[in-house]
């Protein structure tokens, strides 16, 4: 939640630099939610924005240039879990695997939140464990 | 020939300076070669194209460095060539950013550059090795000068944010201290006997010797404060060598504990220079890493169409097919025909592409993913790196999430401003850059950078961040092979009448010169399907 104060900050600093003294928050220090191994982030929301929406839009909306990256709102495809579990563990052309990057329960979470966010309104039940079921089953797929 | 009535035999360098005089240089470097100057590289000189059959077609996609290459090589080789370019500008990741510069990135966000005249940054690639020997010969083919640029700098920073007290340590300082106490540990058990060491106790005794002349060490193989250590490492801030009597006299400095080191960690960063692709020298090109695009668009220009977004590629038995569209949305599209096509277009964007290829080569495509990455040029109105911390050149590199700063090559000792290279993020941060707004991420890297050097706070002037995940023609930095095998071999073999290129058909992933390897051996293999078709 401290993320949640920089629009302030920037509100503050012009051009593009706090002073220190006006800053709330010590940015050097500030949790970017990941470190070079992992994302630390456990709560769905805060993961879609800090490692998907980058790509994916804020609001899923995708982005258009001389490829996309596909909008996730309102998108049918989401139905069910196993299709943003594979790509997300596995990747797809553009999208990376984020396989090592998160854990069984954040992928659980970030593919929760998709599902019932941004116009989307599916079951919304995977679990960690469905997700560890699965990467062993991705990872038995590419070895075969 | 130059010494006729001298009995010895000409020297290796009269051989050579012979043969390149009667047969030309890719003669020579042959030459070399079986002379034992083997270099490193499978480039052997310019690419000999001979017996092209009379109008043949290639349209190449992508006027990148690739792109580019292929074309002039295949056109001065007498084939009829047409390249589409997505971008309003050649050079691909190529690529300079100069006061005056604005670019977009997917989701809207616009960022206008404000350097100063003559300022730059390359947010693409910026270094050059110097066994890249395409890449350098290119760049004496085609006028383009190169300026040493520093990689190594013995009195730039290592940093970390949990060790002595987040303060920056002169990696020279880290290094000998380093070298020097594991030398010291290494020593004394050898003289101990305690080290199971294959070497004869003739080998022991020069072992012995040289690691106390390596490692610094005194009489009692020990590693400490003296004048003899401060060769190496540095003096004191008040006991450098000076002249005449006041404060003449050097003084010894005080190493850093081997404990404070080994928790630092930063001896994970201590070979960073030292990988091959980094030994010095390195170079950069004067003015900018894109003056090497500019130099290629001089020879192909006229071959380019700009603006232009590949839609739909056809292949059939005689024959290629590109339809496209005006990329701004504007401007009118068309189909370019072909007997053949090389294709730069990064795999991140040609797998979406309606492309009739083999299903291996599909699979291939989407199977292969690129490293994000994101760079900040920061311009300063002072070189404070310069005068304040004599730093010239070369690379701090910092546990923080901006990974390190670059010091500019160009320009040192110059009372005017200079653009660092702010950040280069990697990883799952660079996903949280490239989450953020240009002015966040701006704003981030300039909080992280000023806990190296304070002076950001008052000598920043303008910069620019991009996240080349938002790059609408890349959609990601560059190519990230876990393991080429088969795979790669289908990516970099002609599928009908297309073949790929670019770094990601190299074993050079985001280097220029797999670029350029790579389009010449993609042209390589158009030329000798031309040649077999007649």
């Amino acid at each position: 939640m401290r993320y949640l104060i920089v629009p302030l900050l920037l509100g503050l600093a012009a051009p593009g630099f706090a002073q220190e003294e006006e800053s709330p928050v010590d940015v050097g220090r500030r949790d970017l939610g990941s470190t070079l191994e992992k994302f630390t982030d456990s709560d769905g929301a805060e993961l879609y924005r800090r490692a998907c929406s980058g790509c994916h839009g804020p609001e899923g909306e995708g982005a258009f240039g001389a490829g996309k990256y596909p909008a996730l709102a309102a998108n049918p495809r989401l139905g069910h879990p196993r299709y943003p579990v594979n790509l997300i563990l596995e990747g797809n052309g553009a999208m990376p695997s984020f396989a090592d990057w998160l854990d069984d329960e954040q992928v659980a979470a970030v593919v929760t939140y998709i599902q019932t966010n941004m116009g989307n309104d599916y079951a919304g039940e995977v679990t960690a464990e469905d997700v560890s079921r699965m990467r062993e089953e991705f990872a038995d797929l590419d070895e075969g | 020939m130059s010494h006729p009535s001298n009995a010895q035999p000409p020297s290796r360098r009269d051989l050579l300076k012979m043969i390149g005089l009667a047969a030309g240089s890719s003669t020579m470097l042959h030459a070399m070669s079986s002379l034992g100057h083997a270099r490193q590289s499978p480039y052997k000189g310019p690419i000999d194209l001979s017996g092209a059959p009379e109008g043949r077609k290639v349209v190449v996609l992508g006027a990148g460095l690739a792109g580019m290459c292929a074309a002039l090589e295949l056109r001065s080789a007498g084939y009829e060539v047409s390249i589409l370019e997505y971008q309003k500008r050649a050079g691909g990741r190529c690529w300079t950013l100069k006061g005056g510069d604005e670019f977009e990135e997917l989701g809207g966000y616009k960022q206008k550059v404000e350097f100063s005249k003559g300022q730059y940054i390359n947010i693409g690639p910026w270094r050059i090795p110097h066994h890249h020997l395409a890449l350098l010969d290119y760049c004496h083919r085609l006028n383009v000068p190169l300026e040493v640029f520093v990689q190594e700098n013995q009195n730039a920073y290592l940093h970390s944010q949990t060790a002595f007290d987040g303060k920056p340590i002169r990696y020279g300082h880290a290094w000998a201290d380093y070298v020097g106490q594991i030398t010291e540990l290494l020593a004394k058990s050898v003289d101990k006997g305690r080290l199971d060491s294959p070497l004869s106790k003739e080998d022991t005794e020069i072992l012995l010797e040289s690691l106390k002349s390596f490692g610094v060490l005194n009489k009692d193989y020990a590693y400490e404060a003296s004048l003899d250590t401060a060769e190496y490492r540095g003096y004191p801030d008040a006991g450098a060598p000076g002249g005449g009597l006041y404060n003449a006299a050097p003084e010894p400095s005080e190493p850093i504990e081997l404990t404070d080191l080994l928790k630092s960690r930063f001896w994970e960063k201590m070979r960073n220079h030292t990988t091959y692709r980094h030994h010095a020298p390195m170079f950069q090109p004067v003015g900018g890493m894109e003056e090497i695009a500019h130099a290629f668009a001089r020879e192909v220009e006229d071959l380019i169409t700009y603006n232009a977004k590949v839609d739909r590629i056809k292949q059939t038995e005689n024959g290629v097919e590109v339809e496209y569209s005006g990329a701004d949305g504007e401007g009118s599209g068309g189909v370019e025909t072909a007997d053949y096509c090389v294709c730069t277009i990064p795999f991140t964007i040609l797998s979406q592409l309606e492309v009739d290829v083999s299903a291996d080569m599909r699979r291939v495509m989407r199977a292969l993913h690129y490293h994000e990455a994101v760079k900040a040029g920061l311009e300063m109105k002072r070189r404070f790196w310069e005068r304040d911390e004599q730093i010239y050149g070369g690379i701090t590199l910092t546990d923080l999430p901006i990974a390190e700063i670059s010091y500019p090559s160009a320009e040192m000792h110059s009372d005017g401003p200079g653009v660092l290279l702010g950040a280069y993020v990697y990883g799952p941060q660079a996903y949280a850059f490239n989450s953020m707004s240009p002015k966040e991420r701006l704003e981030t890297v300039l909080e992280q950078g000023a806990k190296i050097h304070p002076q950001y706070r008052d000598e920043f002037s303008n910069g620019v961040v991009l996240s080349w995940h938002r790059v609408p023609w890349m959609l990601g930095c560059y190519s990230d092979w876990d393991d080429r095998g088969r795979d790669y071999e289908i990516a970099a073999t002609m599928d009908n009448r297309l073949v790929c290129a670019g770094e990601h058909i190299s074993y050079l992933p985001g280097w220029q010169e797999g670029s350029l390897l790579s389009a010449l051996d993609a042209v390589r293999q158009v030329h000798d399907r031309a040649v077999k078709e007649g």
